[in-house]
């Protein structure tokens, strides 16, 4: 697991992150939101030993990064934006080096392993310079696989891929977060971090200004979805005429729409209840409470 | 020590990953194989025997061309040191070597092992030059071993010196410029330590590294040379050590 407190880095006068404290607990797939600058790169820098921090702490599995960073190196597997890669190097000679200095005990199998996991075995004996992006990308996943990590740390790894690209490695990816490995990665794209994650944390100007579930953070929006079987009609001059209910959108077949200033979802369900309610739901997106929590807008 | 080894034989082999690593194992040989010849030649010329000075292969022949290959290396260390850690740094892969279960001691020895292994590939290529010396004179093998180590030691010097200079920039370029002139001023000290007097001469021989390898030239070790070499090479390692370290906590 992962633990973060108070983590501060500055650069001269320049904070680039401040005050940052999380946690992910074993198992769990954490999508690490933010815009560009807002401290997300520097922050898995620092949980991977790259970098020290200013102040504050950063644990994995209970071990303090500086103060046994060897055995805390062996438990994560570290993807960086760019992969680390040495493009003269023949894939499998790359591999089996990355093992090597990870301490991997038999870095052969280790690398087979791995590079059957991340699907490379037929590019296994070209030279990584002249493979695409996407295989590149892969490489640099199966050297953070290689000494079999229980955290993982992505830093967008899905970047300057094709859309064909993007969906296989989402898709490994999702196949990766089956097993007990914790993973955090960092990412633009929200559909990403929903397909994939289970919870997100969101950072900005170097502040983590949310984390919890998907479905929590959605739900901060103070919007709801109501899909009846019928009596569309009746309840929406009830909703117009509530206090509580700023403004309803009627979307048609049954669907409504309702944003408001204090806690009515109880009260909505007992007033539907007798035209049949088929769903009742956090009606934002992810997206929306991104936006209002980075840029204060949705 | 497994993860230095490792590392060291990555980077032996990242120099025979490129043209640049042949180029200079080829042109070390043919240059090298030309200053043998010539050498060679100018120590059997007729007009020379004839003025009645038997050529001593020991004393003169052999000093002299490891005394001229020795600037060889040092004028090419550069070339060869440039890139130990700015192209790591440029394209990134020293974010594997950090985020790796391995401390900077172990990424700077790795390396620099990796770096000497090729100059001891390139003192190797004069192997056969050797053989053909065995063949039809009677070289003493202490003096030629003796050859091999200090031009060794002073290869590695030089590499260590390379290496600091790369650890401090990305630019392979700028490393190579900061060494070049660095290796150049060491060779320049030696000259002016042949020409100076008293105690400046004294001052300027401890300073460079060629003097130091004139009486291994002979054949003859002193602990005072190995010392000097490899304190040597330990300071610049030491200062890439600290670079790297700083390099975690900037």
């Amino acid at each position: 697991m992962i633990e973060i407190q108070s983590l501060t880095k500055t650069y001269g006068t320049f904070k680039a992150i401040q005050n940052v404290s999380f946690s992910v607990p074993k198992g769990d797939v954490v999508g690490f939101l933010g815009p560009n600058g807002a401290g997300k790169t520097t922050t898995m820098r620092i949980l991977c030993g790259c970098i020290g921090a200013s102040s504050g702490e950063a644990r994995i599995n209970g071990m303090s990064v500086i103060e046994k960073p060897k055995d805390v190196k062996r438990g994560i597997g570290y993807l960086p934006e760019t992969p680390p890669l040495y493009p003269n190097m023949i894939v499998q000679d790359y591999i089996e080096f990355c093992a090597a200095i990870k301490g991997v005990s038999n870095p052969k199998a280790a690398t087979d392993k791995s590079l059957s996991l991340v699907g490379l075995q037929d590019v296994s004996h070209r030279i990584i310079n002249n493979l695409s992006k996407g295989f590149r990308q892969r490489v640099g996943l199966a050297q953070a696989l290689v000494h079999e990590p229980s955290v993982l740390v992505l830093d967008e790894p899905t970047s300057g891929l094709d859309p064909a690209q993007r969906i296989e490695l989402r898709k490994l990816l999702k196949e990766l977060s089956q097993g007990d490995i914790t993973v955090i990665l960092s990412t633009h794209i929200l559909g990403e971090v929903e397909s994939i994650c289970n919870r997100a944390i969101i950072i900005s100007r170097g502040e983590i200004v949310a984390q919890d579930t998907l479905s929590n953070l959605k739900s901060m929006e103070n919007r709801i979805k109501l899909h009846v079987a019928s009596g569309v009609d009746q309840l929406l001059p009830q909703f117009e005429a509530h206090p509580a209910i700023n403004q309803v959108f009627d979307k048609g077949n049954g669907l409504i729409e309702l944003e408001y200033n204090q806690e009515i979802r109880a009260e909505v369900a007992k007033m539907a209840v007798e035209y049949g309610i088929l769903e009742l739901s956090p009606a934002s997106k992810l997206e929306d409470v991104y936006l209002r929590l980075t840029q204060g807008k949705v | 020590m497994k993860a230095t080894l490792a590392i060291a034989k990555r980077e032996l082999n990242a120099y025979f990953d490129t043209l640049i690593g042949w180029l200079c194992l080829l042109g070390f040989s043919l240059i090298s194989g030309l200053i043998f010849a010539w050498i060679v030649t100018a120590y059997t010329d007729p007009m020379a025997m004839m003025s009645g000075q038997a050529v001593d292969i020991n004393k003169m022949l052999i000093p002299d061309y490891f005394g001229t290959i020795s600037i060889l290396i040092l004028l090419l260390s550069p070339a060869l040191s440039m890139r130990i850690f700015a192209e790591d740094i440029k394209q990134k892969s020293f974010e594997l070597l950090l985020s790796s279960p391995i401390s900077s001691t172990e990424i700077v020895v790795g390396k620099f092992l990796g770096a000497c292994a090729y100059c001891a590939v390139l003192l190797l290529s004069t192997l056969p030059l050797i053989i053909v010396l065995i063949r039809y004179g009677e070289p003493d093998i202490n003096v030629l071993a003796m050859n091999y180590l200090s031009t060794f030691l002073m290869a590695s010097s030089c590499i260590s010196l390379g290496m600091m200079f790369s650890a401090f920039t990305r630019s392979q370029l700028i490393a190579l410029a900061l060494s070049f002139i660095s290796v150049l001023s060491l060779w320049f000290l030696f000259g002016l330590s042949q020409i100076a007097k008293g105690d400046a001469a004294t001052v300027l021989a401890y300073i460079s590294l060629l003097s130091h390898m004139e009486d291994m030239g002979k054949g003859v070790l002193h602990i005072k040379d190995l010392l000097y070499f490899t304190s040597f090479s330990a300071f610049f390692l030491f200062v890439s050590l600290q670079r790297l370290e700083a390099y975690r906590w900037q």
